[in-house]
Parts: C-alpha cells; sequence; structure tokens
C-alpha cells in the first residue's frame, strides 16, 4: 500500500516523527526494523540520516526512551508522553482527513 | 552512483555528525547502514541529516561539517560536498523546519561566561577554530567595553583574579589564556584531553588554584597555581557505565563558595559531590538525585549551605547541604510557565547575595501538534527561607518571540547575557533584571 509517497517531498505529508511514533505504538523496535515497518504501513522509504535525525528529537523531547542494547541493536519505545502526542495529531489529522472529504464530495 | 561508493560516502558522512551525537547514535546508525544497502538518495539525506544537526542548539558548541571536511581526512566526501550540501538541503524532509533557526548565516554566539566578581564577560562567537573569543569588560553593564579578542574555543571559566580564562578546544582540550594584557591575550598552556571523549565543561576553585575539567567519564584536577605550568593532581572517576543518552548534553559544575565541595554532573540523572578539601585525595561525599534528564545548571548558596540544579526536565530541585554527607531536597520548583511537551534547550540559574533569593532563566523549544515548534524563554524569582524552602515564587518574564542563543547569569542573579542565536549575527544582548 502506497498511501503518500508522492507527497514525501513536501515533508509534512510523510513526517518522519509521526510515522516513528506510529511504528512504536505497538511495541518496541530497533532502528531498521522501524525503516522496514514504516515502509509497509505507509510505503514511505525513511533513510537512515532521517530516521536517526528524528529519533533522536524523539528521544530528547522525552516521546521515546531507548532500550538495552541487544545484539548491538538497540530497540526504542514510546513514553506515555509520545502516546499522547501521538493521539493528539491523529486526532487533528482525522479531522482534516473528515473537512477534506466533505469538501471534495461537495465540489 | 555504484552501491559501494554510496556505502562507503554513507559510512564517512557518519564521521561529519558532531562528536556528542557520535557517541550516543554512531553505532546504531552504521549498523542501520550495513543492513539498508544505502544509495545516492542516501548519502545526500545523511549530509543534510549532519548539517542540520550541526545547527541544532544541543550541539552547537562543535564543529560544522564543512569545517572537518576541509581537514583532508574525507577527500572523497569533501569532492561531493557541494553537490551533497545543494541537493542535501532540498532533500531535508523538513528537518530545518522543525529548527527555529534558518541555515546559512552559521555566525552566532556560542559559549559566554561571567568571571566570578562579574566584571568580565567572555563571548564566542562561530564554531570551534574558527571562532573568536572576545573578552568584555562590563563592570558597569550599561557601558561594556571590548577589552580583546583571540581565537581559542569555547570558554567555560575565568579565574577569579580575571587574569586567566579557560576554554575548550576544538580537540576537547582545556586550553589556558592570559587575557591581563588587553591588548596581547596569550595562549598559556593546552592541557592534554582524554582520547575520543568530549570535554564538556571546566570550573576554577574559589582561590583559582585548581581547574576542574569535566568530560563525560570523568574530573580532572588541575594544580594550576603556576597557569604556564599546570600539574595534575588526581582524577574523579564517574559511576561505571552512565547510560549512553547522557552524551548529547553539556552538564554542569561548579566548586562550593569555601572550595571544599565540587558539584558536578556525573550521569543522566545525577550530581556527585566531591569533598575536594585536600584535592589529591579527594573523596565522592553523595550523590544529588531528583531529576529525570541530566542536570543543566547548578549553583551553590554564597554560605554554601545550598545548592540548587535544574534539569533538561525542566525542574529545578534546592538541596539542603549543611551535612554535606547526608543532602536533603528543600524544595522541588519548575522552571518552564505553562504545560505540555517540550524540549529544552538551555538554563542558567544563581542565589542572590544574601541567599534569599534564586533566579532562573529556562529556554525551550514547546512543540504543539507536529511539526510545528515555537521558542519560548521564562525568567523565574523565588524567595526563600534560610533553609531553602519556598515562600514566594515571581515569574520576572515570559518571553515568547526570542530564546535560542547561549546564556549566562552573572554571579548574583541580577545580569543576564544572551547571544544571539545562530545566524543572528555577534551580538550579546546584556538585560539588568530587577
Amino acid at each position: 500500500m502506497r498511501v503518500h509517497g508522492k507527497f514525501d517531498d513536501l515533508g509534512r505529508f510523510a513526517d518522519p516523527s509521526l510515522l516513528i511514533l506510529t511504528s512504536l505504538a505497538d511495541g518496541p523496535r530497533h532502528g531498521y526494523a522501524i525503516m522496514t515497518d514504516v515502509a509497509e504501513f505507509s510505503g514511505v522509504q525513511m533513510e537512515p540520516g532521517t530516521l536517526y535525525g528524528a529519533l533522536s528529537r524523539l528521544e530528547r523531547r522525552g516521546w521515546v526512551r531507548p532500550l538495552a542494547t541487544q545484539e548491538r541493536r538497540r530497540p526504542y519505545e514510546i513514553t506515555a508522553a509520545g502516546q499522547s502526542v501521538l493521539a493528539e495529531q491523529l486526532a487533528s489529522m482525522q479531522q482534516i482527513v473528515r473537512i477534506g472529504r466533505q469538501r471534495t464530495a461537495t465540489a | 552512483m555504484t552501491r559501494t561508493l554510496a556505502a562507503r560516502l554513507s559510512r564517512a558522512l557518519v564521521g561529519c555528525y558532531p562528536r556528542r551525537w557520535r557517541q550516543r547514535y554512531a553505532d546504531e546508525l552504521l549498523d542501520v547502514l550495513d543492513q539498508h544497502r544505502p544509495a545516492a538518495r542516501t548519502v545526500l539525506n545523511l549530509a543534510a541529516s549532519a548539517v542540520s544537526t550541526h545547527l541544532d542548539p544541543a550541539y552547537r558548541l562543535e564543529g560544522l561539517a564543512m569545517t572537518r571536511l576541509r581537514r583532508g581526512a574525507l577527500i572523497s566526501a569533501a569532492l561531493a560536498a557541494p553537490v551533497v550540501l545543494t541537493l542535501g538541503v532540498l532533500m531535508g524532509y523538513g528537518a530545518w523546519r522543525e529548527s527555529s533557526w534558518h541555515p546559512g548565516d552559521a555566525a552566532g554566539v556560542t559559549a559566554l561566561a561571567f568571571s566570578p566578581d562579574r566584571r568580565i564577560l567572555v563571548s564566542a562567537i562561530g564554531f570551534d577554530e574558527d571562532g573568536t573569543d572576545t573578552v568584555w569588560n562590563v563592570a558597569d553593564p550599561a557601558h561594556p567595553k571590548q577589552l580583546a579578542r583571540f581565537e581559542g574555543g569555547a570558554p567555560t571559566a575565568i579565574s577569579p583574579d580575571r587574569r586567566t580564562v579557560a576554554t575548550i578546544s576544538f580537540h576537547d582540550q582545556p586550553v589556558l589564556w592570559n587575557v591581563s594584557n588587553p591588548g596581547r591575550p596569550a595562549k598559556i598552556a593546552a592541557l592534554p584531553g582524554l582520547p575520543n571523549v568530549v570535554l564538556w565543561g571546566q570550573a576554577f576553585s574559589p582561590d583559582g588554584r585548581i581547574l576542574a575539567a569535566a568530560y563525560t567519564s570523568q574530573i580532572d584536577l588541575w594544580n594550576v597555581s603556576d597557569p604556564a605550568r599546570p600539574r595534575r593532581m588526581t582524577t574523579l572517576a564517574f559511576d561505571a557505565a552512565a547510560p549512553p543518552h547522557w552524551y548529547g548534553f553539556p552538564g554542569a559544575i561548579a566548586f562550593s563558595p569555601d572550595g571544599h565541595i565540587l558539584a558536578s554532573t556525573t550521569s543522566h540523572d545525577g550530581v556527585g559531590l566531591w569533598n575536594v578539601a585536600n584535592p589529591a585525595r579527594a573523596v565522592r561525599v553523595a550523590t544529588l538525585s531528583g531529576h529525570t534528564a541530566p542536570v543543566a545548571a547548578l549553583a551553590f548558596s554564597l554560605d554554601g549551605h545550598q545548592l540548587a540544579d535544574v534539569g533538561y526536565d525542566g525542574r529545578l530541585v534546592i538541596f539542603n547541604l549543611t551535612d554535606p554527607a547526608h543532602p536533603s531536597r528543600a524544595a522541588i520548583l519548575r522552571t518552564i510557565a505553562g504545560s505540555g511537551a517540550y524540549f529544552s534547550t538551555a538554563y542558567a540559574l544563581d542565589f542572590s547575595e544574601g541567599g534569599r533569593t534564586l533566579t532562573a532563566i529556562a529556554d525551550r523549544i514547546s512543540s504543539g501538534p507536529l511539526p510545528s515548534t515555537a521558542a519560548d524563554e521564562t525568567i523565574s524569582r523565588w524567595s526563600l527561607t534560610g533553609e531553602g524552602a519556598v515562600t514566594h515564587t515571581t515569574i520576572l518574564s515570559h518571553d515568547t518571540t526570542s530564546a535560542g542563543g547561549a546564556l549566562a547569569l552573572a554571579p548574583g542573579g541580577r545580569t543576564l547575557a544572551r547571544g544571539a542565536p545562530p545566524g543572528g549575527g555577534d551580538i550579546v544582548y546584556l538585560w539588568m533584571l530587577p
């Protein structure tokens, strides 16, 4: 499924922070597993530079937290604060989708 | 671009990230690159990410990627750099937008330090060895006078006699500068650093005889009675294994006013206290805890009975140190007005001379719904009892228009120096607080 691949270069529609938080919402994952999971559920091919740029910002904001390294790979998990930010963001996107649908239907 | 060239360039570009970032993430990122099979877009994306990380305030003391590339260590990357940088900016995936600063003009005030008697302020502009330090006479803050300029790295401490400035060099070495002759500042000594270990802070003892150099793994105590011939007296080791996520943050270090106690960030959530009355036989006496993030700034009251520290979690804790071996928490305070998700960028705090008020400045980038961000600054003052309990809280200012530059609060908590953020020019603003 390729949901919004053609909007990649606009940034906003492929916000890496949102994709990472969504990926971690159902359990901890390490870096490469996040990339493959994101590609699978959104069609966005996130590059390692983008991934780690976003991960380090999310970690500093306290929205994800690193877990102990397992065989060289460090899994990350979403925090309670990260979950509430994600919920808030998804609600606002839902609102956009709802309005967008209404307006395109009447147009 | 062939796969193997892309893989080689990608790995080389990991070396262009700031050192503190690399210490925390490089192993993981290299591991992901091994699994990912890098292509040309991976290389461009890494270049853009490395540059935007250098512009991030948490890493702003470090060199720009181009500085490192010019060293010739990564010649192939250097040849690709102009293309990589141009395309990289376009492919930044909104990374620029998440920062409140605009790339392009790298100048900005990167570090500030006051002398203990608050007559001298040293500011640094630019990055690392391309940066310039300026010594200011701010005895009359309304009429600051420029005394001297030298190229010396990030200033971290000024000796009590105002003759010596300790800076952190590009190579994480402590460097001592003689600034007693304003016309001719001179490098006195470069102390040996530790290989591949970040030096994040320094402090002079109140008698000016000891320089404490704080790394992410240890503190070295140097006898600098004769600054031209520093002698290492002892090394204070940290806890066995500090979790690596401390490395993104500069910590805090200070001597007590009588010079007997040294306090320093030692882990992701703790401050260590050492008795350094006899520096050669320094002993760890206690650990202060009360934060969920590293401590960013700390200060002793003038009588040494209280210590206040503020962490990147936005929390400020006042400890009663009447008996340093058995510290107790006197108060836990919030430094940030309002609520919501945020990440903090800079803190400063100090007690008033009588010890009855405590002033703190907290800068943060707040995050509304992704990816919008806004920066703000809160200046708070608390009235204290002799035991450190809070009787009154005043928000002196809550400014949502300016934040992001280097910060320093002069001893006593009445003069605030704030530097322009990267891209904001070579301007230092001095503020008199009420």
